[in-house]
């Protein structure tokens, strides 16, 4: 993850800070601000990544496994560099983290 | 020569960018005009005459035929929709018209233009590894067709009513539009509901557009009274894609954040590639309609959205009152600032830029009117905005 500060550092960051930072991708020719984009953005990716997050069988045994945050964070980075480009990765894993992964997952993790 | 780039390289590259604008909850073509329902067969010679251009453009222009950087937009599999096709080989011809020197096209990588099937009013850019994805998105190009459809809705109620007063021109049915919103009745009624209705349901995430086709009217009536209005979709969907070539040509850093100055570069980039695609393709009207009507439309957009955020929410979220005003003015700079723009580039009729911009104008004021009516302010449509707030209200408590 180089270019990105520990995930313990960015897991310690304020959710707005993070939304505005993927608010950051690409250009818009609307003029909305980052922070409504990054919110946007994230729901968009939360939903088109679910099915290959939840999927992943190295991610649902951590999360199983009790209070890992940082580890759970850079297993998610690790699956979503390989998918996706030009997003701050770990920006977006840390995200997923703060926001519960259980939850995010609970359809698939149940069965 | 560096390896051609290949269809199978885009679509790769794309499908890790998609993501970030695409969760493909979004359905249906992009607008009715290029289905080969509507149009009983036009879609193949679409194609074909599309991709026949592109390749003798490869063929003959330095830029494309040098690096291999556009040999996969001869390939029809590089494409999902006949828009896709039919802006790359816009994007392209501009591109072959500017001088093989130009320091801006150095730093141009590849690019692709994607139809993404998401259900907001969002367009942007994306860069890929080696590729850069110009996306326009579902949400906007429905949007964009309800309120022409509304436009047009209009115009059929006043046109009848030509021995009513109006002081816009009709190069967009403006007058028609004013006529009809004066005289107001059920169809006015139903017509700014729905397009009231349509932004919001766009607000809410969920697809939106004209519940029939309008390309029978567009490609028939309409061109004839109105070849303006009649290219309008195209014309707009050509200035997002010139708007986001000129932050690539100019090398413009998404990364330091999006600025007002960086923004009203683009749009005069783009108005400039507009110059060129005017004089190369046949589109009537498209360097004016495309900017001023793409502008006007997402201010009406922001201000439907503005107004219904503060309805449902009226004593929450003043920072966000604050950004949308922001935004709201950025709109209306960039719009001033394109009028100016084409007043000096192109030697049109006197004034055209300004026609245009208010008789675009008259749906914002209508919008306008229904909520300063709930607000029990008077307005210049007084007489039936009552009416719609009625129907309004009715609908939403029944």
């Amino acid at each position: 993850m180089s270019g990105q500060p520990p995930f313990s550092i960015l897991l310690a960051r304020d959710r707005d800070d993070l939304l505005t930072e993927l608010g950051q991708v690409g250009f818009e020719i609307t003029p909305r601000d980052a922070l409504a984009r990054g919110t946007a953005v994230y729901e968009t990716m939360r939903s088109s990544l679910r099915t290959a997050i939840c999927g992943n069988e190295g991610i649902r045994d951590l999360a199983r496994d009790g209070n890992r945050a940082p580890e759970i964070a850079a297993a998610l980075h690790d699956l979503l560099a390989t998918l996706t480009h030009g997003v701050p990765a770990a920006t977006l894993a840390v995200l997923l983290v703060k926001d519960g992964l259980s939850n995010f997952c609970a359809e698939d993790w149940t069965t | 020569m560096s390896s051609p780039i290949t269809a199978d390289i885009v679509a790769a590259e794309f499908a890790k960018v998609r993501h970030i604008v695409d969760d493909g909850r979004g359905t249906g073509k992009p607008l009715d005009g290029l289905d080969l329902d509507t149009l009983k067969g036009a879609e193949v010679w679409f194609r074909h005459k599309h991709l026949t251009d592109i390749e003798r453009l490869i063929k003959t222009t330095p830029l494309f035929f040098k690096s291999g950087a556009f040999d996969w937009a001869a390939d029809p599999d590089a494409y999902n929709d006949p828009l896709e096709l039919a802006m790359q080989r816009d994007l392209m011809v501009v591109l072959s018209e500017i001088s093989e020197d130009h320091p801006d096209l150095q730093r141009l990588p590849p690019v692709a233009v994607k139809w993404v099937t998401n259900p907001y009013f969002s367009s942007v850019c994306l860069r890929g590894e080696t590729v850069s994805f110009i996306c326009i998105s579902n949400g906007f190009a429905r949007f964009l067709q309800a309120v022409v459809g509304t436009v047009i809705r209009l115009h059929d109620v006043g046109v009848h009513l030509r021995w009513l007063n109006s002081s816009l021109s009709n190069y967009l049915f403006g007058a028609d539009v004013e006529r009809a919103l004066k005289r107001g009745g059920e169809t006015v009624d139903q017509a700014i509901t729905f397009l009231i209705d349509a932004a919001v349901r766009l607000m809410d995430g969920q697809s939106t557009g004209l519940p029939y086709a309008l390309t029978p009217r567009l490609v028939g009536d309409i061109k004839v009274t109105s070849p303006m209005l009649a290219h309008a979709y195209s014309s707009s969907e050509l200035f997002i894609v010139m708007h986001e070539l000129t932050h690539l040509l100019r090398g413009h850093n998404h990364r330091r954040g999006r600025t007002l100055a960086d923004e009203l570069a683009a749009d005069r980039g783009a108005q400039s590639l507009l110059v060129i695609a005017g004089s190369q393709l046949d589109y009537d009207g498209t360097f004016y309609v495309g900017p001023i009507m793409f502008l006007q439309v997402a201010r009406l957009y922001d201000e439907i959205c503005r107004m219904t955020r503060l309805a449902r929410h009226p004593y929450e979220g003043e920072l966000d009152d604050e950004r949308e005003l922001e935004s709201g003015i950025e709109l209306k700079l960039r719009l001033e600032a394109v009028v100016k723009n084409a007043e000096k580039m192109v030697p049109g009729p006197r004034g055209l830029g300004m026609a245009l911009l208010e008789e675009t104008a008259v749906l914002i004021a209508a919008v306008q009117a229904v909520h300063l009516t709930a607000a029990g302010l008077p307005t210049h449509f007084e007489d039936q905005m009552p009416r719609i707030l009625a129907s309004r209200r009715s609908e939403q408590h029944g």
